[in-house]
């Protein structure tokens, strides 16, 4: 009887934990499409989760005078801040590692919704061409950052496992939508524990 | 990505009949030397390709030939683009152009040859384009521009640009 009591409280304990993450915590969602040996992919995470999660410091996207500018988003394409994102993140199938090559990058302020669902919508949220420029921002807080890999090379039916830092975090969800050439397979939400691993 | 000979037959057609101006809707277009003297080519920056709309931020037609002495026009139809000659990707001898974002420029091609160009902001996701000019050195120059290494998804585009340029022969 006690250990039927141990193990209710010990479930009861675990749902709660999960409900309070999926309330209190940042949320990462990421957008996948394979397409023949090629894999897209997007993600999604406030920009001030960038440094629990990838360990990087938003601040990098700032340019010189301590502000994202914009205007020189356009004026140089943003791959390489991409890049910085991944740069934590190893990518492996069972066989070899997988090179994710950053694509683009854009940060949207939190209060303007932004369509997330499709490969579609990926590409449109990392370009940087598709919204009004802005005075340049130095405060990160309400953004949220998109940005887009490429590899190629890859299996189709491999899974990719994605290997995330350890940085003393607390748990988070990450939406993960599955496509091929476009077409839905079906989408879950995992937890990814601090120094997790998701696969893809 | 295939395409037929009657339809690029109909377009060189309505190339001819529009005069000095050919445009085309297709991935590539083709240019015949002819008595009129040089030709004008558009080449429509774009934010999706209106026959595919997955295809996010494109040239087009992606692949133009041309004969020395054309001329290409990038039309800014979508702003937030730019055309500009990725290193080298452009035949010995030579100059490249680099335009800015909306900006529409006229290039006057004399030199025969492969010219790979890039949208800056977009070129990591695919937006590249390829010019041929016709004439000697072309098969060299295309062989030298194929060694050129990109990245993202501009690799693959790459790939599908040469494997068009071989099915659809555009090297003559």
């Amino acid at each position: 009887m006690r250990a039927f009591g141990f193990a209710f409280v010990s479930v009861a304990v675990a749902a709660i934990g999960f409900a309070a993450t999926a309330f209190f915590t940042p949320k990462v969602h990421l957008i996948v499409d394979r397409q023949g040996d090629d894999i897209e992919l997007f993600l999604n995470a406030q920009a001030p989760d960038l440094q629990p999660v990838f360990s990087l410091d938003p601040a990098e996207f700032k340019g010189v005078e301590g502000a994202v500018n914009f205007a020189s988003f356009r004026e140089t394409g943003t791959w390489l801040m991409a890049d910085e994102v991944l740069n934590s993140v190893s990518a492996r199938t069972n066989e070899s590692n997988v090179l994710f090559e950053g694509t683009s990058l854009m940060l949207h302020q939190a209060s303007v919704p932004v369509s997330f669902s499709t490969p579609v919508d990926g590409v449109m949220s990392v370009s940087v061409c598709a919204v009004p420029i802005t005075e340049p921002v130095s405060d990160l807080t309400d953004y949220e950052t998109y940005a887009g890999f490429y590899a190629r090379n890859v299996e189709i039916a491999e899974d990719i496992e994605l290997a995330f830092p350890k940085t003393g975090r607390l748990p988070r969800l990450v939406t993960v939508r599955q496509f091929v050439d476009g077409e839905p397979q079906g989408w879950n939400i995992r937890l990814l524990m601090d120094g997790g691993t998701l696969t893809i | 990505m295939s395409f037929n000979l009657d339809r690029r037959t109909l377009m060189i057609g309505l190339g001819a009949a529009a005069g000095s101006t050919a445009f085309s809707k297709l991935a590539f277009s083709e240019s015949h030397a002819s008595a009129e003297g040089p030709q004008t080519f558009e080449i429509e920056m774009l934010n999706r390709d209106p026959d595919n709309p997955r295809q996010r931020n494109v040239f087009l037609p992606r692949i133009q030939v041309a004969n020395p002495g054309d001329t290409i026009k990038f039309v800014a139809t979508d702003r937030g683009h730019n055309a500009l000659t990725i290193a080298d990707m452009v035949p010995e001898g030579a100059e490249g152009w680099k335009g800015k974002l909306n900006e529409e420029i006229e290039v006057t091609l004399e030199t025969p040859g492969a010219y790979g160009y890039l949208c800056t902001p977009h070129s990591a996701l695919g937006m590249v384009g390829l010019i041929l000019v016709k004439g000697e050195g072309l098969q060299a120059s295309m062989e030298t521009a194929k060694a050129v290494k990109h990245r993202g998804r501009a690799a693959s585009v790459w790939e599908e640009i040469w494997a068009e340029v071989e099915s659809e022969n555009l090297l003559g």
